[in-house]
Parts: structure tokens; C-alpha cells; sequence
């Protein structure tokens, strides 16, 4: 009855219900059709380009996009677009393979401290809560400074930086399924700590693990190419497209397309993978239905 | 008759659209609330009951995937396809509804005093402050709350569920309604609080013509409550008749049998318990005519096959096949139980 | 008392709140269960009622271990209950089952009905080879009136008494001697309620098994209970054969519980009894009796001494200066 709660019930009714819900599904299946692109390329990059990214051509330097190259050429004249292509297989593996790593530390640390509780899950959480104090890209900084540059090592050090995340929310998680009635039903019947553990507990915070990691694939992708902007990550032979961004900031005045591209790329990559994490968010709660 | 009613409800629907068609949820209901009288809508979860109840305060019409139709006169004006603004007027002084979960009816951050006064400068009674403390606190007061003053200030999380309920009611009565919808009223509360609450109620039909249309599963608050029962099944009402007709002998199996499924604690009833078999079926999935007919212990094959058309007998209307049989005593019910499934 | 399945004696379960650093108080204490003896001689059945925030449910736990007791001792089929721990207590858990208020609760959403009760089977080593399980299931289903085809079927995909008997299914799957029943019926339809109940009754009759029923619905425990104990505030204020309890209460506190209990007969007598305000808090109990502010008998006495349990008659113990006679 206030002006407010009419506006938002006008919202309710004509801007929702007819737009904001095929609104959402087109974006469910752009994300969807944009990342099938992305995983084309990694896995069949020859399809996509004829070129070879890291061909050389002296006479082809900071051409313009259309100008004979899709999205134009870098400084030493390769085509922005081959090495879009040819990127998205490291960063999708880095993607990948850290969440799983970061997944599978923090959702375990998380899930046996939420359940065991106790002083175990005392210490290891404060020191997930300092660890949580730093930023996920300052953590992935301090690993990786540490390591030998390599591509397995980068992997490693933005995995390890997603682990306090995961175990945070997933001891929360754990802690939420563990006092729910049927947990306590097991007890009762006599099911061993670890069966429950196994047959009750994980399977029941598996949805959000699944969502949570989703999402993090896209951090992890940002903070990869941050570090590669930065100089830090593998030094030679893998193509990275923050490592083109980096390359393409002396020119940004007037060959803009070489910083451009990959940023927008990247950029499209995590709004992508939100929005079908959100989807599958919606999907794996039965409660919104 | 209708214009003595005070509240008359005819052919209520309520469906929802469902991924493959539409359910009926409410099929049909037709019945009346006369001034002053208390009418308890009996049935068990699913049955549409407390959808009656939001739909005669017009709560139903802003649900996309809810539709409802037929007529609901109240004080012999229309309510259906009023306008929100028109209804929000009714709803405030007219009639007024109070809900199962007291403490969820309030909200959290305001203060309980300022929830009873919203409802009452909602009806235009704006004055003075001092002025409207008092009078929240005399309203208060007659809802049976002791220390007004005190309480007036409080949260609602610093006062018990009973004492939520009261100011529910507060709140409902602030506007003076004619009309008040109860939706399982007491059922939060423990024994002890839900006597209180039912006194409270009581009290105001007497002392003020309250009408009430008390929603309830529990047949003891019936019982103790009701001028009139309707009883509601899948759907639909399968019963209607005077408290003191239907207790001693309900004219529908499933009123009859919800009466001598609960076990009563004034008398000892030793040994098994008259349950009905199964269990109430979803709107989806309602069986073909009368809904009761697979767990109803007297069925005839005619009852799988044509939908019972509401029968008046004496003072009763009862939609069965049966229901004369019931009546006059010639059918008994549940003497060896049927397999449960 | 060798008869005696279970007998717990001065149970006491206190929650200390956090205290606020402040506030210069002294620590508040929940006294949830504040001393309560019970007994449950085998193969019958003990009601326990009272109303919200009375300890009833806290009661359930202790005995079921869920919860450790503050102090007190539990005495279960002759052995020293509380002493039990670890590895034993898991195996010995099997003789003592619960059935909780919320069957969609207490099942995992994820299980299906027969990875339910395997489970159960399971853990006490009961599982027969892989031929005979599905045969062990379905009997199991059949003893609680479910067809075998449950087996297959998700919580989400029964009906609230369906879900209510697999849990049942379950809890005596294991061969117990003895259940607790928390608000077992209480979140049931009232068709379905009376299923459930008729239900226990027979699997008492036929397995011996012994109940303990909470409820707040005292019909439900003049129909099932043998013997009734009344908990008011963390204590039982009155015991008596359920008979006698129901018939001739003795303490105020039973007399208005019984009398608040609306029946499903408009022309059953009234007795105008009702009690004014609501339950007090755990935290801050009243001197003497924990009942006298609502009491309509309290005098000086009830506000200096507290009442013990007394004996009435045979088997019948109010807590109260003033019994009714």
C-alpha cells in the first residue's frame, strides 16, 4: 500500500512475467552457444583458423581488423583472431583444472570439518580465515612467485587460491546438512560416521559444489590472465590471451584491437559461465521450484 | 434468503495451470456466512480450504499461473473483478484474515504497537499520537493482552506465539470487520494457548456480531467452535450441515469417517482406531467421479462413474450417492477395515 | 525393577547461553530437562506429554543419545546406557530406534526407499546375500502396509503417510526392543494419523516392541500410552496408568491440559478450566513451583517450596501442595 510496493508489484506483473523470463532464456542459450564456440576452439583449433598463431609476418604488422585479418594483426603481424583460437585451449584448461583442484581440497577440508566439527575444524577454519582475508588473484600471486613458470605450476597456484572459498561455503554447507533429521535418523539406526558421511553428507552438498565450481571457472580464467598481463605464469611457448592484452597496452592509442579483443573475450567468457552457473543453480534447488 | 447473508460464496474455482493442463484445485464451492455466525471449513491438507479463504479476500489475483472464478458477495456487493484498490478497502475494514504462523503474519523489524496502528490509520483513523496509543492500547486490552503499554513497544520475537496471535487478531479487528477469516488460528499454539485463542474468538462474535469462517483440520475445535460445518474434500464440499447435526451423524463417509478417525481423549476407545484407507488424492490426480469413491468404504459402482450432485436432506446438504442410506442408519462404516495402499 | 527395559534416573540436560561480554550478568542457563526419572517396563508403552519448550523432545534425545545429558543415568536392557560409546554404542544403537515428527526430514532425499532400509541392514550386519535383499525390503515394506514397488521410489515421490511408514519400515528393521516416538502422528492428515497409529499398535502386539510416545496431542496418548507422565518447565509433574490419568487427574496443571483439549462433539460437557498467560521461559524459572504463576490453586507455599513427586495411589505421583482428589 505505499507507492513502493506498487511500483514493485507493477514491475511484477508487465516486466517480468513478459520480459524478463524469455529474456533469461535467451541469455541461458547465448551463454550456452557462445561457450560451445570457446570449447570448439580449444579442442579443434584448426577448425576455426587456417593461420598459425605464432607465425610471424613483418609485412602484415597492426593491421586493422577487416583489413584482410578478422580482428586484425598484432606487432609482429600475427592474426588477432588465430591467437584468440589457439589461447582458449591453455585457458580452459587452467580454468578446469584449477576449479577441480580448488574444488576438491576446499569441498573436502570444508565438508569433513562442517561434519567432524570439533577442534580440527576450529584450526583449519581460522586459517581459512586468514587465508580468506587475501584476495583470490594476491594469493594466486604469492603461489605462483614461488614456483618454476610453467603451465602445470599456474594451474596449481590458482587452484590452490580457490581452496579457502570452496571450504568456507562448503563447510557451511556441511554444517546445514549435518543437523538435518535424517543425519540424525542414520545415528539412531546405527550407520558408521563415515557412511553417513559418504552416502548422506557429500551427496547432499554436491549442488553447490557443482554451482560454486561453475562459477569458478571464470575467476580462475580472470585471474590467469591477469597474471599472464602481469609477466607472471608460463614464460615461453603457451599462448595466453592476457598475455596478448599485455602485449597490445603499448599500442592501445592507436591499434586498440590487440588489447581489445582477448579482454572482451574474456570478459564474455565469465558473464557466459555466471549465467549458466546461475541457471544450474536454479535447476539443482528444488526449493525454487 | 442470499440478502440476509452476510458473505455469500457461489461456484468458486480456483484452478492452476500446470506443464500439461489445468488442475481444479477449488471445483464449485458454494456456501454462506450469515451475520454473527461462526462456520468452520473442515478437510485435511489439500483439500482447498485455506484457498477458499485467500480467495475470498481477493489474495488469489495476482498468481499468473492461479485462475479464479464464480462470485463472492460480501454485505451484497461483489467482490470478484474489483479493482486491487477496491479490494485493499474491503480487506481493511470489511473483512479480515488471520493466519496459521502469528509470528511470520508480523513483520520482524516493526514494532508490535506500530503494526496495530498501521491497520487502524489503513481505515482512516488518523489522530493525535497519544490519542491513537490509546486507543491501540485499549484495543489491545480487549484482545486479552495484559500490560498494553509494555507490549506496545515489543518486537515481535520478544512475545510468545499466543500472545502474536492476539495482536493478529488486534490487527484484524483494528479495521471493525463484519467478516473474519480464521486460517488454522491455533494451530501453532499449545492446548492450553489455543483455548484462550478460541475463548478470544468467541467472546467477539458474542459481544460484537463477529461473523467467522474459522478454516481448521481439527474436528475437537470444530466441535467446540461451530455453528455450521462445511467439509472440503479434494477439492470440493462434500457436506454441509449444522454443528450439532453433523457430529452425531455426518451424512458423508468422509465427514463420518473423519469424525471416528480421531482418537478422542473423553472417552477410551480401546483396540484399533476407524482410519480411512489411502491417502487424499493430489488435484492432478483426482479420481474420476466422486473424488472419495477409492477410499470410501460404501461405494457403489455408480460412484467410480458419475460425480454426486449436492442433496438436501433436512438440514444437510451432502454431495453422495449414499448419503440417504447414511442417514437413516442403514450403512456402517468401517466394520472390517480395507487394505491400505 | 528387573521388568524395567529402560529406567532413567534424575536426568538433567542444562543449555548455557552465550553471555553477553557487556553485560555484567551471571551466564543464563536453559534448564531444557531439569531432573526427570522415567521407566519403561517392556512391551508397553509410556506417553509423554506436554506442551512446547517443556523438554518433552530434549527428553527423546537424551535417551536416543543424540544429545549428552548433563548429568543422570540411563539404565537400557540392563546395561549402564551412558557408559556406551564409540563402536559400541553404534552397534548396540540397533535396540533403540526413533520415529521423528517430519518423515520428509528424517529420510535423505537422495536414497530410495530400499537404499533406506539397506542402510539399516547394513549396519548391523542383518543384510542377507544379494538375492534374498530385495525379498528382506519387500516384507519389511509389506509389515508397515506398503507394496513392494515402494522399494524403487524416491522420499519426494509418497505420500506423508507413505513416507511416515517407511520410517517406520526402517526403525524396525533393525529388531529393536524399543522405540522412541517423537510426535510420530502429529504432522500427519487426520485419515492418515489414525493408519499410523492403528500401525504401531499392531507391530506392538506382534514384534513386543516398547514406546516411549512424546506428543502435545493428548488424545493420541490416551489412545496408545500405558503408563502417562506430564512434563511441565523441564520436569514431570504427574504420573499415572493412563487409565487413572485420564480419569482422575491430580495435578492443576493435567486438569487444565486435559480440559483445554477441544472434543469433536459439540454436546461433551465443558469444564471451564482455562489457564491464563503463557509458559513461562526455562531460563528464569519461578521460586518454588515452577506452575504457581498460572496456577489457579498456587498459595504462599508454592512460591517458597517446591513440590516433590508424591504418591497419590498405586502407581499415580502428582507434583503439587494442592492435588486434586
Amino acid at each position: 500500500m505505499t507507492a513502493d510496493s506498487i511500483g514493485t508489484r507493477w514491475l511484477n506483473r508487465s516486466a517480468l512475467r513478459t520480459w524478463r523470463v524469455p529474456h533469461g532464456r535467451v541469455m541461458v542459450v547465448l551463454a550456452g552457444l557462445f561457450l560451445l564456440l570457446v570449447i570448439g576452439w580449444a579442442a579443434f583449433p584448426g577448425l576455426f583458423t587456417g593461420g598459425n598463431p605464432t607465425a610471424v609476418n613483418p609485412l602484415a604488422t597492426l593491421r586493422a581488423p577487416l583489413q584482410g585479418y578478422l580482428l586484425g594483426t598484432d606487432q609482429y603481424g600475427r592474426s588477432v583472431y588465430t591467437e584468440l583460437v589457439y589461447g582458449a585451449r591453455p585457458a580452459l584448461e587452467v580454468g578446469l583444472l584449477s576449479t577441480l583442484i580448488g574444488g576438491v581440497i576446499g569441498s573436502a577440508i570444508g565438508v569433513v570439518g562442517g561434519y567432524l566439527g570439533g577442534w580440527v575444524d576450529m584450526l583449519v577454519m581460522r586459517l581459512i580465515d586468514i587465508l580468506l582475508a587475501l584476495p583470490g588473484l594476491f594469493l594466486a600471486l604469492i603461489f605462483i612467485a614461488a614456483l618454476p613458470p610453467t603451465l602445470e605450476n599456474e594451474i596449481l597456484a590458482i587452484g590452490i587460491s580457490a581452496v579457502p572459498g570452496f571450504a568456507r561455503v562448503m563447510r557451511g554447507q556441511a554444517l546445514q546438512v549435518r543437523s538435518r533429521l535424517f543425519v540424525a535418523a542414520a545415528t539412531v539406526v546405527g550407520v558408521r560416521r563415515r557412511v553417513i558421511l559418504w552416502r548422506h553428507v557429500v551427496p547432499n552438498c554436491a549442488a553447490p559444489a557443482i554451482v560454486l565450481g561453475t562459477l569458478n571457472i571464470g575467476t580462475a580464467i580472470v585471474i590467469a590472465a591477469s597474471l599472464n598481463f602481469l609477466g607472471l605464469g608460463p614464460s615461453a611457448g603457451v599462448l595466453s590471451w592476457g598475455g596478448l592484452i599485455s602485449s597490445g597496452q603499448g599500442y592501445i592509442d592507436h591499434d586498440w584491437w590487440i588489447s581489445t579483443f582477448p579482454g572482451l573475450l574474456v570478459t564474455l567468457l565469465v558473464i557466459a559461465v555466471s549465467v549458466l552457473g546461475d541457471r544450474l543453480r536454479d535447476a539443482m534447488e528444488p526449493s525454487s521450484a | 434468503m442470499p440478502d440476509e447473508q452476510l458473505l455469500s460464496v457461489r461456484d468458486l474455482r480456483i484452478s492452476y495451470r500446470t506443464g500439461t493442463g489445468e488442475a481444479d484445485l477449488v471445483r464449485a464451492a458454494s456456501f454462506d456466512v450469515a451475520p454473527g455466525e461462526i462456520v468452520c471449513l473442515v478437510g485435511e491438507s489439500g483439500s482447498g480450504k485455506t484457498l477458499t479463504g485467500r480467495a475470498i479476500l481477493g489474495l488469489l489475483h495476482h498468481n499468473d499461473r492461479m485462475r479464479v472464478s464464480g462470485s463472492v458477495v460480501f454485505g451484497g456487493r461483489e467482490l470478484t473483478g474489483l479493482p486491487d484498490r477496491s479490494l485493499r478497502t474491503v480487506r481493511g475494514s470489511q473483512i479480515a484474515m488471520i493466519f496459521q504462523d502469528p509470528v511470520a503474519a508480523l513483520d520482524p523489524v516493526v514494532r508490535v504497537g506500530e503494526q496495530v496502528a498501521e491497520a487502524m490509520a489503513r481505515r482512516g483513523r488518523r489522530r493525535g499520537r497519544s490519542r491513537v496509543s490509546g486507543e491501540i492500547a485499549d484495543l489491545l486490552r480487549r484482545v486479552g493482552i495484559t500490560d498494553p503499554e509494555l507490549r506496545m513497544r515489543q518486537f515481535p520475537h520478544e512475545i510468545s506465539g499466543g500472545m502474536c496471535q492476539r495482536i493478529g487478531i488486534a490487527i484484524a479487528l483494528a479495521g471493525d470487520p463484519g467478516l473474519l477469516v480464521a486460517d488454522e488460528p491455533t494451530t501453532a499454539l499449545d492446548v492450553t494457548i489455543q483455548a484462550q485463542v478460541l475463548d478470544l474468538i468467541a467472546e467477539l462474535r458474542r459481544e460484537r456480531g463477529l461473523s467467522v469462517l474459522l478454516i481448521t483440520h481439527d474436528m475437537g475445535v470444530a466441535a467446540r467452535m461451530a455453528d455450521r460445518i462445511l467439509v472440503m474434500y479434494a477439492g470440493s464440499i462434500v457436506e454441509e450441515a449444522p454443528a450439532a447435526d453433523f457430529f452425531v451423524h455426518a451424512a458423508h463417509p468422509y465427514g463420518l469417517g473423519l469424525i471416528r478417525a480421531v482418537p478422542r481423549i473423553d472417552i477410551d476407545r480401546p483396540g484399533r482406531l476407524s482410519a480411512i484407507p489411502g491417502a487424499v488424492p493430489e488435484a492432478r490426480n483426482r479420481p474420476p467421479g466422486c473424488a472419495f469413491h477409492p477410499r470410501c468404504p460404501v461405494r457403489l459402482d455408480l460412484c467410480a462413474e458419475e460425480e454426486p450432485a449436492p442433496l438436501r436432506l433436512g438440514g444437510q446438504l451432502v454431495a453422495c450417492h449414499r448419503a440417504a442410506d447414511m442417514l437413516t442408519g442403514r450403512l456402517s462404516l468401517w466394520d472390517s477395515e480395507a487394505p491400505v495402499g | 525393577m528387573a521388568s524395567d527395559l529402560l529406567a532413567a534416573t534424575g536426568l538433567v540436560r542444562h543449555y548455557r547461553l552465550r553471555r553477553r561480554w557487556w553485560r555484567a550478568e551471571p551466564p543464563r542457563i536453559v534448564r531444557a530437562v531439569d531432573g526427570v526419572n522415567v521407566r519403561v517396563p517392556a512391551g508397553t508403552t509410556v506417553g509423554l506429554v506436554g506442551e512446547s519448550g517443556c523438554g518433552k523432545t530434549t527428553l527423546g534425545r537424551l535417551l536416543l543419545r543424540l544429545e549428552q545429558p548433563t548429568a543422570g543415568e540411563i539404565t537400557f536392557a540392563g546395561q549402564d546406557w551412558l557408559a556406551k560409546r564409540g563402536e559400541q554404542l553404534r552397534e548396540a544403537r540397533k535396540d533403540m530406534q526413533a520415529i521423528f515428527q517430519d518423515p520428509l526430514g528424517s529420510l535423505d532425499p537422495r536414497a530410495t526407499v530400499a537404499q533406506v532400509i539397506g542402510e539399516a541392514l547394513a549396519a548391523h550386519g542383518m543384510e542377507p546375500a544379494k538375492s534374498g535383499r530385495a525379498d528382506k525390503i519387500a516384507e519389511l515394506l509389506r509389515s508397515v502396509g506398503l507394496g513392494p514397488d515402494v522399494a524403487r521410489r524416491y522420499p519426494n515421490e509418497l505420500s506423508g503417510g507413505q513416507r511416515q511408514r517407511v520410517t517406520i519400515a526402517r526403525s524396525i528393521a533393525v529388531q529393536p526392543k524399543f522405540i522412541v516416538c517423537d510426535e510420530a502422528v502429529s504432522a500427519l492428515d487426520v485419515s492418515v494419523q489414525a493408519q499410523i497409529i492403528n500401525l504401531l499398535s499392531d507391530l506392538q502386539d506382534a514384534l513386543g516392541i516398547s514406546y516411549l510416545f512424546i506428543s502435545h496431542n493428548l488424545a493420541t496418548v490416551r489412545h496408545l500410552a500405558d503408563t502417562v507422565a506430564v512434563m511441565y518447565l523441564g520436569k514431570v509433574v504427574e504420573r499415572a496408568p493412563a487409565g487413572e490419568l485420564f480419569a482422575a487427574p491430580a495435578h492443576p496443571y493435567t486438569v487444565a491440559l486435559l480440559a483445554a483439549v477441544p472434543v469433536p462433539d459439540p454436546a461433551a460437557p465443558r469444564i471451564e478450566q482455562n489457564l491464563s498467560g503463557d509458559l513461562h521461559s526455562a531460563t528464569d524459572l519461578p521460586s518454588g513451583c515452577r506452575f504457581r504463576l498460572r496456577c489457579p490453586r498456587a498459595a504462599e507455599i508454592c512460591a517458597q517450596v517446591e513440590p516433590p513427586l508424591e504418591a497419590l495411589s498405586d502407581g499415580h505421583v502428582a507434583a503439587c501442595h494442592f492435588p486434586h482428589r
